[in-house]
């Protein structure tokens, strides 16, 4: 069991980077790095975003995915069957390199392993969540050129992941959080998306935490309580928690990961206001079922601001906390 | 910026010209979608929120309306005669498009707080016909941009006052236009979308291909535009198989047809884009 106090904070994943590890890679890309130098880089990276989450009190941190440009390409990148074309546009001047499936996507080598060994050797705390991408997401942010359908990709995908979650458990990882913001992307294939995201979990000994955000989540809220995990995590803060109460209506029965900070605003929630919007979510589920989160990565944010938020996050957490106390 | 988008869209017109389309828009490279495109002849509306363009992981900012919205030509006017001059530069002679977006995508794709449905898709018709209007004969034809005909949650009473509100916009506009609807096709819109009083019917075959069959019945004394690439997957489309989807089309009636992507072509490396626009040319 873990040892957590109640409404355990949490970030989802990612980090912004320090500036100068975003320099260190653009050295690397032109040769002037070695590639020790970098993997060097990006450990002090964790190290710093690890300090940062440990000055913010969170209880469950990450390494701030410090080494992951991007949530597909980085496992694409590190499989076979994927191909790269160039850069596709996400929004406005933001693009990603969106991989393409050329071939049978075959597992090669351990992915996420010495990133989990070198977060858990510096970390504050046993309670390191390692996350990583699920089947669904990766399919669905790849070109399919080699497979029949998307779903005979997504479960080759699944069976991959399920491999690479079995080796971070043997290296000791307790609680493990599987990435799917596109799970709810359509309604025709969400029945058997939730089938590839369970076959990916199977017999995996750890604390699974699954994290969806944006979008329309009345196409997953009936099959909620159908993902083989302990806790579910979303984007609520944006949506000013108007999904509570269909949460509520299908009733949904695992913990639920409230998240309270819009990453996509450079505002910072302020304590109260927190504390608020807990208290206000305590009306939908008990508070021994919440967790306390952000509503996604803080990754686009500047630094600063991402600590600020976190800060105040673990803030308006310990009020509501400290409140609990007094009335029990 | 001015000059790196002329650049874009030199390259970009010698691809068109060199597989010889008959009509073409700039690319868009001004803008970041083709939402963000209705800023530039609109007056009234915010850039507001990024939300998901249907189910591709490309995000567009919503337009917030928040008074009544009003013709804005000069921007766009502006831009035309660039292109224009451009493509006079490059002694290339492909008829310029313009790209609009559709009344009903404007209404389902923005955050309407002044307007009731009907009212905001009346007053859009209008700004449209006023803005296409002042632009003139300078360009060759009229690209609406429809992807929403085929949104779920479309109300029975906007369905059938869309050819009327198509009347409203194109009314005393001299061009051609062509109305381009893309991704997965409602086919209960079929009839709908086969009503509205336009020159050319866009139709995303490729995405479609299972639902060909249902489709086709509407083609007859048509003129259809067949979107016969895949602009949402890197795989290589067949020439066989356009070539066979064309013929049908013939036989079921099609008065004219004209091929094409068919809607843009963000969603995928542009490598890719030009290689799969450059099989067009094998198409004739
Ligand atoms: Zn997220």
């Amino acid at each position: 069991m873990l040892d957590l106090p109640i409404l355990p904070t949490t970030v989802i994943g990612s980090y912004p980077r320090p500036k100068w590890l975003r320099e260190s890679i653009r050295l690397s890309k032109i040769g002037k790095m070695s590639n020790d130098e970098l993997i060097e880089s990006f450990n002090d990276a964790a190290l710093a975003v690890l300090h940062d989450h440990y000055l913010a009190n969170v209880d469950v941190p990450t390494d701030g995915e410090v080494r992951r440009d991007e949530m597909t390409e980085f496992f694409a990148e590190k499989l076979g069957g994927f191909k790269f074309y160039g850069p596709v546009r996400v929004w406005g001047t933001a693009y990603y390199r969106k991989p393409a499936v050329v071939s049978k996507v075959e597992y090669k080598e351990p992915m996420l392993v010495d990133e989990f060994n070198y977060a858990k050797s510096i970390s504050y705390t046993s309670n390191l969540k390692i996350t990583i991408t699920g089947p669904y997401t990766i399919a669905y942010w790849s070109y399919n050129e080699y497979y029949k359908d998307m779903k005979d990709l997504t479960f080759d995908l699944a069976k991959i992941i399920n491999r690479e979650m079995r080796n971070l458990v043997e290296a000791g990882a307790k609680i493990i959080q599987i990435d799917e913001p596109a799970i709810h992307s359509t309604k025709k294939d969400i029945e058997w998306a939730v089938d590839a995201v369970n076959e990916s979990l199977k017999g995996i000994n750890a604390k699974l935490v699954l994290h969806i955000c944006y979008g329309d989540y009345r196409i997953v809220a009936p099959y909620l309580n159908e993902f083989n995990v302990d806790q579910i995590n979303f984007a609520l803060k944006i949506y000013d928690y108007k999904y509570l109460d269909l949460f509520k209506k299908y009733g949904y029965e695992k913990e639920l990961g409230l998240g309270v900070i819009d990453v996509h605003n450079r505002r910072v929630e302020t304590a109260e206001e927190i504390a608020k919007d807990i208290k206000y979510s305590m009306k939908y589920f008990p508070a021994e079922k919440l967790w306390i989160n952000p509503d996604c990565g803080l990754k686009l944010l500047p630094r600063k601001i991402a600590f600020e938020k976190l800060q105040n996050m673990v803030k308006g957490t310990n009020l509501v906390r400290e409140e609990l106390k007094r009335t029990s | 910026m001015q000059k790196a988008i002329e650049r874009e869209e030199e390259k970009f017109f010698k691809l068109v010209n060199s597989i010889g389309v008959k009509y073409s828009s700039d690319g868009l490279f001004r803008w970041d979608d083709v939402v963000d495109v209705t800023f530039s002849y609109i007056e009234g509306a915010e850039k507001g929120d990024l939300m998901r363009f249907f189910d591709n992981n490309f995000y567009y900012r919503r337009p917030i309306i928040k008074k009544k919205i009003k013709p804005n030509s000069n921007e766009f006017l502006k831009y035309i005669k660039d292109d224009q001059r451009l493509l006079d530069k490059l002694g290339i002679k492909v008829g310029l498009s313009v790209v609009i977006l559709g009344p009903l995508s404007y209404h389902n794709l923005s955050e309407n707080k002044v307007y009731d449905s009907l009212e905001l898709l009346s007053d859009y018709a209008n700004v449209v016909n006023s803005v296409v209007k002042s632009i003139g004969n300078q360009v060759k034809i009229l690209e609406i941009h429809e992807p929403s005909i085929s949104d779920k949650l479309v109300k029975k009473d906007i369905l059938e006052r869309l050819p009327s509100i198509y009347d409203e916009m194109l009314k005393g506009v001299n061009i051609p236009s062509l109305l381009l609807t893309y991704f997965e096709l409602n086919t209960s819109r079929l009839e709908y979308l086969f009503k509205l009083p336009v020159t050319y019917y866009g139709i995303d075959v490729a995405e479609n291909k299972n639902k060909l069959g249902i489709i086709y019945r509407y083609f007859n004394g048509k003129k259809v535009f067949l979107g016969v690439i895949n602009t949402r997957n890197t795989r290589m489309d067949s020439i066989s198989s356009m070539r066979l989807i064309l013929r049908k089309a013939k036989d079921k009636g099609a008065e004219e047809i004209l091929v094409g992507n068919p809607g843009p072509m963000d969603f995928i490396p542009e490598v890719v884009a030009k290689r799969k626009l450059s099989l067009l040319s094998k198409l004739r």
